[in-house]
């Protein structure tokens, strides 16, 4: 269980979620980056990307 | 006081013959090892003041040129001119539309495009997959243009022949009709890790690519200033690896855009982009996944 508080006007407020495995395993390599690349590396990652989506690789025959 | 890099750079402007420079040891700044074409003694060198202080290795080796292939039709000579079927391992032969040369493609990489979207592709060099025809989705074709693409070209980072170069490399987007055409794999070489590996002197390396296929080698300097022909200009590169084979030849004609990795944990070290009959010589891979915003891990 991760825990995140913040503070505005109304007070202090706590959030707690489970992280999942994606958020794991692209926090570590995000946090490991340098601190300008760190959101855009992370946010990149979670959401599973752009173009791709994600890695699917393929099985097609093209060699004969 | 001059750095280090300046030093090397100006052993290299005021030498004709000199092609490469380094420090020894970088605790060491009195030891230093300068290659040259010929078989000039030390003494005739122009060194730089300080420089003339110092313990001077002298090597020699052929002009160190980048490594792309001119092929003419025939067989494959190996596995790594085979045409693959998907999920395509890297380490393979390529070749960029509109191109009469091949190379390597090197490694299975996964970077942000220019708009910040993620992608999977191919990790090679900007003189195997960009130069000459600079454009946003040029297709690489393996192993040849004979056959269909596997990917599109998405960043690269061009070679000027006036500037100082840290890097000569390109990545190309591997999505094709809703699949990756890549697998997350190199021949001989199975699957690189996701840890960047420093190189350092004495270092032991391995790399798989189109000509050699999988050799073995170690590092034999770093942070060195190289001059490297192009077909059109020299270019001046700092900050590079270089690498020496453990026997016969690390690699040749055809082997750029190969990724080196440490021997012992198949951790990315360095991007193959040129070489001479006894050197190869590779951008660091920390400065390789800076210009091409690499994302780890692979998926």
């Amino acid at each position: 269980m991760v825990q995140i508080e913040a503070t505005n006007r109304a007070g202090k407020i706590t959030i707690e979620f489970a992280p999942s495995a994606d958020f794991i395993t692209c926090l570590i390599p995000a946090l490991l980056s340098a601190v300008p690349a760190f959101l855009q590396s992370f946010m990149t990652c979670i959401s599973g990307g752009g173009s791709g989506g994600n890695y699917n690789p393929g099985d097609r025959k093209r060699c004969n | 006081m001059q750095t280090n890099t300046a030093m090397l750079n100006e052993i290299l402007d005021n030498n004709p013959h000199a092609v490469a420079a380094w420090f020894n040891d970088p605790h060491d700044p009195t030891d230093l090892t300068v290659i040259t074409t010929d078989n000039s003694e030390a003494s005739s060198l122009n060194l730089p003041l300080l420089a003339r202080k110092m313990r001077l290795r002298r090597g020699q080796s052929t002009p160190i040129n980048i490594l792309r292939a001119y092929p003419t039709s025939g067989p494959a000579l190996n596995q790594q001119q085979e045409c693959q079927n998907e999920p395509i391992k890297l380490g393979t032969q390529i070749q960029p539309s509109g191109a009469n040369w091949v190379g390597t493609a090197g490694a299975p990489v996964s970077f942000t495009d220019t708009h910040s979207n993620r992608c999977w592709g191919i990790l090679s060099n900007w003189h195997v997959l960009a130069d000459g025809d600079e454009r946003l989705g040029r297709t690489a074709h393996q192993p040849d243009t004979a056959r269909t693409a596997i990917a599109n070209l998405t960043r690269w980072s061009s070679v000027s022949p006036t500037e100082e170069n840290l890097v000569d490399c390109a990545v190309a987007d591997s999505l094709t009709n809703g699949r990756h055409t890549i697998a997350n794999e190199i021949l001989e070489i199975g699957r690189p890790s996701y840890s960047i590996l420093n190189a350092t002197i004495g270092l032991n390396v391995k790399k798989c690519g189109r000509t050699t296929g999988l050799t073995f080698g170690h590092c034999i300097g770093t942070d060195a200033a190289i001059s490297v022909g192009y077909e059109d200009f020299t270019a001046r590169f700092t900050s590079q690896d270089v690498f020496a084979a453990d026997s016969d030849t690390f690699s040749a004609p055809g082997d750029s855009g190969s990724l080196i990795l440490g021997a012992g944990c198949n951790c990315p070290t360095a991007l193959l982009f040129a070489g001479s009959d006894t050197l190869t010589i590779g951008n660091p891979m920390r400065l390789v996944a800076q210009a091409m915003s690499l994302i780890f891990p692979f998926n």
